[in-house]
């Protein structure tokens, strides 16, 4: 079921969208007004009832996340605004930043209100140099007007925004390697506990929200929590509102589409997307950035003893409604809702040794399994695309991801782990072929 | 039966190392010589052999003291008054300082920085050697990065830095003769939706075909 929404795209393609002029004339800073006549709780409580659930990945309900932060402001709160995107497939913030800055500086005064800080941090990674400018510019118009400041919107509740830029370091993204970075130290993951919310940047209460999920609420306190929870069709596994979804890969029409909650893959690639370039046959989607499970097209949903899988049961995965709990359930994950197309003229061998060179080429190097594992999988694979891998080797792969997964400090171990073990598993025939003939049944090629 | 041994020693300690002084300004010349591996199953040798070696070769350029004009330095206050510490200026002040000495951090850098903050220069230079778009040489005048991660490479990426290569006659990782350009690949740059991308110097091209990267090469060479 397609539901189109526009409540941060609607600027989209408009001329001087990123302006506050014209922002505001789109109904833009009404929100933060709304919520500034609240208090802190009622404001935690309105963004519960929107069951937000964090679109970087993780899929953790943001106004549960904003109510671990210590009621009592005894040292300064901090807000940080996770944009350093760079899982490959995912494209979704940049674009809000670029095109739409204010939704964001508007969200991050809401989220800051809620949590009890002054100062909000947005994280930005290094290459997105017109989002930065797009983002200060708005910041200074937003000081300009007295929305940022020492009274935002007469509210005696100081407010600033910076932005803060990484150095092309994807495990960044990671909250607390983001933090450690914001500290200005080498981007490693922190061990967790503490959290946070309780030790987090400058060793002070934070929360690390992800681009899109400040930005969406404005439209929250515009619409009232409950009503912009019911958009969705999975509002009663609360998983509420609308979202930005991505497809890139072999469609032919590789974009952004804002939707409500409930879109099934297949309607991302054949409907929003247009179908499969060439009109082939679809051979895997990767539904959320390459840390989640690669799927085939002809999955199948199967959870027996879960009466919530009870209507999907027996169906093709790609009519599965995209939510969080829907796609853990079923053994897979949401990821950030960006989905990576592979139409039946790729080769999966040639797939996974890319996505693997990315995590070697990523892998920050603090935890042993996660630095060496990396490496050795794509030497594997090195050899194996070359034709001159063996069995044994295949088999190594696997091991190697198990070895990986849960031994590592933070979820870059999973998300290498993840493509390895499912690409491994499902394109095993793929990669014996490699072995045996040195690919020669295979397209060898990637592009359509 | 009780313990009642004695132990004497009788060796001496003493340091006979080489006359290593410690006062020395930059660990420079503490370095060793890097020692050449053969490329093979323990080679760490990263996709950008000239641009991530985490050694820097001395250079004239590092004799001289660096330093930042008027206008840069209001932009480091500017930078420090956004945080409640000076580490946390450390990477947007290594960006402004990059920028100012032709997109490379050299010793005499991380010395500036670690002094202006108050930090370690090993601290510094640990920063520096982790992020990717530090320069610990000289790159070219443009740098050129292909993206060339699954999404890209789905759209055809890998075509494209072969057409680079072959265009600008170098390498990835490596830089044109007359010094120009830098081509080097990029690990997923956030543009999948509009694949295959590349960023020069500061912009991303996007949608991009062999004839539109040939218009923006030959813009590039000609200056």
């Amino acid at each position: 079921m397609i539901k189109l929404t526009n409540y941060l795209t609607h600027s989209y393609g408009k001329p001087d969208s990123w302006k506050l002029s014209a922002y505001e004339a789109a109904g833009g800073y009404r929100g933060v007004r709304k919520a500034l006549g609240m208090s802190r709780d009622q404001v935690i409580d309105e963004m519960k009832k929107a069951h937000i659930r964090g679109r970087g990945g993780a899929g953790f309900d943001c106004g549960t996340k904003w109510s671990f932060m210590p009621k009592e402001v005894k040292k300064p709160h901090y807000l940080v605004v996770n944009a350093d995107e760079g899982e490959p497939g995912t494209f979704k913030d940049r674009s809000i930043m670029e095109l739409n800055p204010h939704s964001l500086v508007e969200g991050c005064i809401i989220g800051a209100y809620a949590i009890g800080a002054h100062a909000a941090y947005i994280y930005v990674r290094d290459e997105l140099h017109l989002s930065k400018e797009r983002l200060w510019a708005a910041i200074h118009e937003a000081r300009a007007k007295g929305y940022l400041g020492k009274t935002p919107f007469g509210k005696d509740f100081e407010m600033q925004v910076y932005v803060h830029t990484g150095a092309g370091a994807y495990i960044c993204g990671e909250e607390t390697a983001l933090l450690n970075s914001l500290e200005g130290r080498r981007g490693e993951p922190r061990l967790k506990p503490p959290f946070p919310a309780q030790y987090g940047a400058f060793g002070n209460p934070s929360t690390v929200n992800n681009v899109e999920t400040i930005a969406i609420a404005p439209s929250v306190f515009e619409m009232g929590g409950d009503e912009f929870s019911k958009l969705s069709a999975l509002h009663g596994l609360n998983d509420g509102g609308a979202r930005i979804f991505g497809v890139s890969g072999h469609v032919k029409k590789p974009g952004l589409y804002e939707a409500a909650v409930g879109l099934t893959l297949r309607d991302l690639i054949y409907d929003l997307g247009g179908g499969i370039l060439n009109d082939r046959p679809l051979l895997a989607v990767i539904p959320g950035g390459s840390s989640c499970p690669v799927h085939l097209a002809d999955e199948v949903v199967s959870v027996p003893n879960d009466p919530r899988f009870e209507p999907y049961n027996g169906k093709s995965l790609l009519d599965l409604p995209l939510g969080v709990d829907t796609f853990r359930g079923a053994g897979s994950m949401l990821g950030t809702c960006c989905a990576t197309v592979m139409s039946d003229a790729t080769d999966p061998v040639l797939a996974l040794h890319n996505v693997m060179r990315f995590y070697r080429h990523e892998s920050c190097g603090q935890c042993t399994p996660c630095r060496e594992g990396c490496g050795w999988i794509e030497r594997i694979l090195n050899k194996i695309v070359e034709g001159k891998g063996s069995i044994a080797e295949l088999d190594q792969i696997s091991e190697i991801a198990s070895d990986i997964t849960g031994n590592t400090i933070c979820a870059f171990g999973d998300g290498a782990a993840q493509p390895a073990l499912t690409f491994v598993r499902k394109f095993r025939k793929q990669l014996e072929d490699y072995v045996h003939t040195g690919g020669k049944s295979q397209t060898g090629r990637l592009t359509p | 039966m009780a313990f009642s041994g004695t132990f004497t020693f009788t060796g001496t300690f003493t340091f006979t190392g080489a006359g290593m002084s410690l006062d020395t300004p930059l660990c420079g010349s503490l370095r060793f010589a890097p020692q050449a591996r053969p490329p093979g199953k323990f080679s760490r040798k990263f996709m950008q052999p000239e641009l991530g070696s985490s050694r820097r070769d001395p250079s004239p350029e590092t004799l001289m003291a660096f330093a930042l004009n008027a206008e840069q330095e209001l932009k480091l206050e500017d930078i420090l008054s956004r945080y409640p510490n000076k580490m946390a200026a450390c990477i947007p002040a290594l960006h402004l300082c990059q920028e100012a000495n032709e997109n490379w951090v050299s010793e005499d850098i991380i010395a500036f920085v670690a002094k202006r903050l108050e930090l370690s220069t090993a601290h510094v230079q640990g920063v520096v050697t982790f992020y990717t778009l530090f320069n610990q040489k000289k790159p070219g005048k443009h740098q050129v990065w292909v993206c060339h991660t699954l999404s890209c490479a789905l759209r055809g990426a890998e075509d494209l830095v072969k057409h680079c290569e072959k265009r600008l006659g170098v390498h990835v990782g490596e830089t044109t003769k007359d010094g120009r350009i830098t081509l080097r690949t990029a690990e997923c740059l956030a543009a999948c939706g509009t694949a295959p991308v590349m960023q020069v110097d500061k912009r991303y091209h996007e949608n991009l075909t062999t004839q539109e990267v040939d218009r923006i090469l030959d813009r590039l060479i000609a200056g």
